[in-house]
């Protein structure tokens, strides 16, 4: 028995100590959110949604910024979301083992953690050099570039999930492959592609490296995608070390938004990646 | 089922290089047997991607509107062997079979085989009940859309016929557009059977297609199995013996990649000429 008591106290010893890192990683989340929550939400006000960002001293808002973040997200989601899960789909599907295919998978699995610097001074260089300036294009081919590894790699796992029964069972009414995939693999690991797109978005949506250098900033409300275009993260990053008081509340409330954003991203992913598949 | 004189079943491993001497038994088999042929088996290997030999040799047929089951203990390529009647092992790169397989008298093993008609023809029934992610209704007009154009009442009636077939239609007739997989084990298994009867094959290959049911669902499937047997050319892979005994005119007895017993079911059940088929079939071992 006297094993058993020291048994015990080594599962309360340790069960305390998980228990207690949880909560320190906790509390700093939720110490960010309050901070977040207590500055932010004075800012959000109705003007933070109709007026661009002002110059220091005058009253103004965000919708530059907020337009700019949308119009660079929509446009690198709606390149990165085809190509990701056609690679995807060759990589889990197609490749089999063929040295191409590893090496994809390889160098995939890079570029998803390469830092997004790296990829913002990239584009710079390819896309931003030769044209002479910014422009909100690069901006979202920076934003693309970080959001294709993780569709890919999402479609590659979710298609991974799929039991290779049900291509058996596919395959073995005479289905060809590519009807295969389209109508029975996709619909299956539907929810969960979708899962990765979504997550794609939140991860874009904060990024602000890449768009230093390819976006830049843009103190009017812009339509051309050739030129600099406003966007949160860099208002708020140029703001948020600005010495104006007013400056520093559209920061926090850009901030606020930012990170609500992200928040119901990530909880609709959740809730889309749960929802079983009905039909 | 009438059955006349009783035949005098293979020894397959008791003359490993004379498949002439198989040839020949399955040749009596032949006369006393009125159904034509639809499979033939002739000295078949099977190689997986790593080298081994599932499969030494095997020479067997399959009669048309009969059921064949294959029987032996686990890892003996009883299962194998039936994924090779569909070449559906060709979904794996490295896997490779020689010899042949004749259906209708064509080899469908030659390189030019176009699998997909092959598999349209030859239709299969998996352990695990397989339903598409869709409607009821979708699972089975699925396959018929494949190789068919088929109007709408047209494709209800096909449904409909599949499901009765199935014996699932009472059981699902006032939910056709919900999804297959609100289904249970063994409706989902029905279902399968219904989607692969739906496009009219002349083969029915069924791989364990009850060992995950319950016993009602069991009896279910055996009962459909009697029924489709006036169609279609079945052949099935089973670990239960009773079940092979139940629902079989044939029954093939395999042990180690090799075809032990070949011979009729009444047979092989009371009078196994092999000391290993005695010993499985009643218990000593697998």
């Amino acid at each position: 028995m006297a094993g058993y008591a020291a048994r015990r106290i080594r599962n309360n010893i340790m069960m305390g100590l998980s228990i207690l890192a949880s909560v320190v990683g906790l509390f700093f989340l939720f110490v960010i959110l309050a901070t977040l929550l207590y500055k932010g939400l004075t800012a959000i006000t109705p003007q933070m949604f109709t007026e661009s960002t002002p110059p220091p001293g005058e009253d103004g808002g965000l919708i530059n910024a907020i337009f700019g973040s949308v119009v660079m997200t929509v446009v690198a989601i709606a390149v990165a979301t085809p190509v990701g899960i056609l690679a995807g789909t060759y990589l889990a599907e197609y490749s089999r083992g063929h040295w191409l295919g590893e090496a994809a998978k390889f160098v995939n699995d890079i570029l998803l953690s390469a830092p997004s610097i790296i990829i913002g001074l990239f584009v710079y260089t390819v896309l931003v050099v030769p044209f002479g300036h910014f422009s909100a294009w690069s901006g979202a081919a920076a934003l693309g570039l970080i959001a294709l590894p993780v569709i890919n790699r999402t479609t590659q796992d979710m298609l991974g999930l799929v039991p290779g029964a049900l291509r058996e069972a596919a395959a073995a009414l005479g289905t060809p492959q590519w009807k295969t995939m389209l109508a029975v693999i996709y619909r299956a690991a539907r929810s969960g592609i979708l899962t990765g797109v979504l997550l794609a978005i939140a991860r874009v949506t904060g990024e602000t490296a890449p768009l230093l250098f390819t976006a830049l900033n843009n103190q009017f409300f812009s339509w051309n995608l050739s030129q600099p275009m406003a966007n949160l993260p860099v208002v708020i990053f140029q703001f948020a070390t600005s010495p104006y008081d007013d400056w520093q509340r559209l920061a926090w409330g850009g901030a606020l938004l930012i990170t609500a954003t992200i928040l119901v991203l990530n909880i609709v992913a959740r809730w889309v990646a749960g929802a079983k598949s009905s039909l | 089922m009438t059955m006349d004189t009783p035949t005098v079943p293979t020894h397959a491993t008791a003359v490993p290089d004379m498949p002439s001497a198989i040839a020949a038994t399955n040749l009596a088999l032949l006369n006393s047997e009125p159904r034509p042929t639809k499979v033939q088996v002739r000295d078949v290997r099977f190689y997986y991607a790593n080298g081994f030999e599932a499969l030494k040799g095997i020479n067997l047929e399959l009669r048309d509107k009969t059921v064949t089951a294959f029987i032996g203990p686990s890892g003996c390529g009883k299962s194998t062997l039936l994924r090779i009647l569909n070449r559906i092992y060709d979904l794996y790169p490295g896997q490779r079979v020689t010899g042949e397989v004749l259906l209708d008298g064509r080899n469908i093993l030659s390189k030019n085989e176009d699998l997909n008609l092959l598999r349209s023809k030859v239709g299969m029934v998996f352990q695990k009940p397989t339903p598409f992610p869709m409607s009821i209704y979708d699972n089975i007009a699925f396959g018929i859309r494949l190789y068919e154009k088929v109007g709408k009442s047209e494709m209800d009636g096909r449904v409909e016929a599949a499901l009765r077939k199935a014996a699932l239609w009472t059981e699902v007739k006032d939910k056709l557009h919900q999804s297959g997989l609100g289904l249970s084990g063994g409706q989902q298994q029905r279902l399968c059977i219904a989607r692969a009867v739906a496009v009219r094959p002349e083969v029915l290959l069924l791989d364990e297609p009850a060992s995950a049911l319950d016993p009602i669902s069991t009896a279910k499937i055996e009962e459909l199995i009697e029924e489709l047997k006036a169609e279609f050319c079945i052949a099935i892979v089973t670990h239960n013996m009773q079940q092979a005994a139940r629902t079989s005119e044939y029954t093939a007895f395999m042990y180690l990649g090799e075809l032990i017993e070949f011979g009729r079911t009444d047979a092989i059940f009371t009078a196994p000429t092999q000391k290993r088929t005695h010993d499985y079939i009643t218990g000593r071992f697998g």
